[in-house]
């Protein structure tokens, strides 16, 4: 290829990897890289569920009953979008992939900074569905 | 490498086995993370509608794909990438490859989340699979070989796309700088942003049922850490660009740069596989060293072609002069 033309590929290829940048709309594989850029809070939103054993001891359930996955990024997105779409089904899917007596599918509000130094985090809890397991 | 190729130019030439090693590094990166993660992979063949949000080519699906298609997708990509690594019938498996990992890891990302981590290794892989990557150390060049013992010569034809590589890592990361005053602000600076972003991290996962770092709480607890490190971040990611410099400047970028992503590894539990593992910088360097001298010299190196060195005497193709 002659030396223009490398020029031209290499300006096109800038160009596309700062697109996302110049229009500010992230991508994919061309992205703004907003992991970790924006102002972060104190607290955190999320969806997320409690369940109990037949004998009535609270368990903890993994992200892999919570959402199918082993990413908490991809888990509280997966669970945000179920709930919102039908908590009810949520609740039994995950009823169901845990094996537990009884689960329920709350939304709640977190101290992030009190949670990471283990002191009490909870600063709000609705509950959206609860279910029993199979 | 001799004197002659190093007159090529830092960034102009290069010879045939540097453009080949990255094949066998980066691709048999890709490859290798597609296997470990094979299981994550499948699962999108069973993902209900519900959260099917597509980005990027992924544009052209109006609901998921299904299971069936996600499979052969999945095993498809990871065949193709076997043999581009092996660089057999590289003009087609290595494009192919590339689309089908530019396919599957937009599908991926196509359900809510952006993984962002997966950009660059596909920027990576699309350049290198439309590069003429198996003229050495490949199954195409040892049967080319026994009909032509011409080596392939050193110069821009390879150098061209090692160049446009590493230039891709160096514009990720200023885009990645950029990000961070854009949306952050210079308050990103002063630490307590980072802090939040370890504390929250942790949170999610804790709360999701996932695995929390052990030293995230006290990172949190110390907060006053990590403003030097959010700092550093900022000044690395706007600083890639010596990374072009070569020498002292190029190691120790890379040198720090790599340290940050171990950090966000160790604090966060996020796992930016490409930089971790090397690939992302590997274009930097002369990794046909690091083959050439290693066991992997006794696999590779029977297909070197006969006066290998010749090639590196200066001869380049018409776009190095």
């Amino acid at each position: 290829m002659a030396r223009a033309g490398r020029w031209i590929v290499g300006l096109a290829i800038t160009a596309a990897l700062l697109a996302p940048v110049a229009l500010d709309r992230d991508g994919f594989p061309l992205s703004t890289y907003p992991m970790y850029a924006t102002s972060r809070g104190e607290t955190i939103e999320l969806v997320t569920a409690r369940a109990i054993d037949a004998d009535g001891r609270p368990i903890r359930l993994s992200i892999d009953d919570l959402a199918r996955t082993d990413d908490p990024l991809i888990a509280r997105s997966q669970l945000r979008r179920q709930a919102a779409a039908d908590p009810d089904a949520l609740c039994r899917a995950i009823a169901e992939r845990s094996g537990a007596a009884t689960v329920t599918v709350v939304r709640e509000q977190h101290d992030v900074l009190a949670r990471a130094e283990g002191e009490p985090s909870v600063l709000a809890s609705t509950t959206l569905a609860e279910c029993d397991g199979p | 490498m001799s004197t002659a190729a190093a007159r090529l130019g830092p960034w102009g030439g290069a010879p045939a086995e540097r453009l080949a090693a990255l094949r066998i590094v980066l691709l048999g990166t890709a490859v290798a993370y597609l296997l470990v993660r094979l299981p994550v992979f499948l699962d999108l063949g069973t993902v209900g509608n519900r959260t099917f949000d597509p980005v990027g080519l992924a544009n052209v699906l109006d609901r998921p794909l299904g299971v069936g298609a996600v499979n052969v997708l999945i095993f498809a990509t990871v065949a193709l990438g076997l043999a581009a690594t092996a660089g057999a019938a590289y003009r087609i498996t290595g494009p192919a490859f590339a689309l089908g990992l530019l396919a599957l890891t937009t599908y991926r990302s196509s359900f809510g989340t952006i993984l962002w981590f997966d950009s660059l290794m596909v920027l990576h892989v699309l350049v290198l699979g439309l590069a003429p990557a198996a003229d050495a150390w490949a199954v195409d060049s040892r049967m080319r070989s026994r009909r032509d013992r011409t080596p392939a010569a050193a110069g821009l034809r390879y150098g061209g796309p090692i160049a446009l590589m590493a230039w891709i890592t160096v514009v990720t990361y200023v885009v990645a700088g950029i990000a961070k005053l854009r949306y952050g602000g210079w308050s990103w600076l002063d630490g307590d942003t980072l802090r939040n972003h370890v504390a929250f991290t942790a949170a999610r996962a804790d709360l999701l049922g996932g695995r929390v770092s052990p030293v995230a709480g006290w990172l949190v607890r110390n907060g006053w850490l990590l403003a030097p490190f959010a700092a550093a971040t900022v000044v690395l990611e706007f600083g890639a660009p010596v990374a072009l410099l070569r020498g002292r400047w190029r190691n120790g970028w890379v040198l720090a740069t790599w340290l940050l992503h171990v950090g966000i590894a160790a604090s966060m539990f996020v796992v930016f596989h490409w930089p971790l593992l090397g690939a992302a910088f590997a274009p930097f360097f002369a990794v046909e060293r690091v083959v050439e001298s290693s066991w992997a010299s006794r696999f590779v190196g029977r297909g070197l072609a006969p006066g290998r060195e010749a090639a590196y005497e200066g001869r380049t193709d018409q776009g190095a002069s």
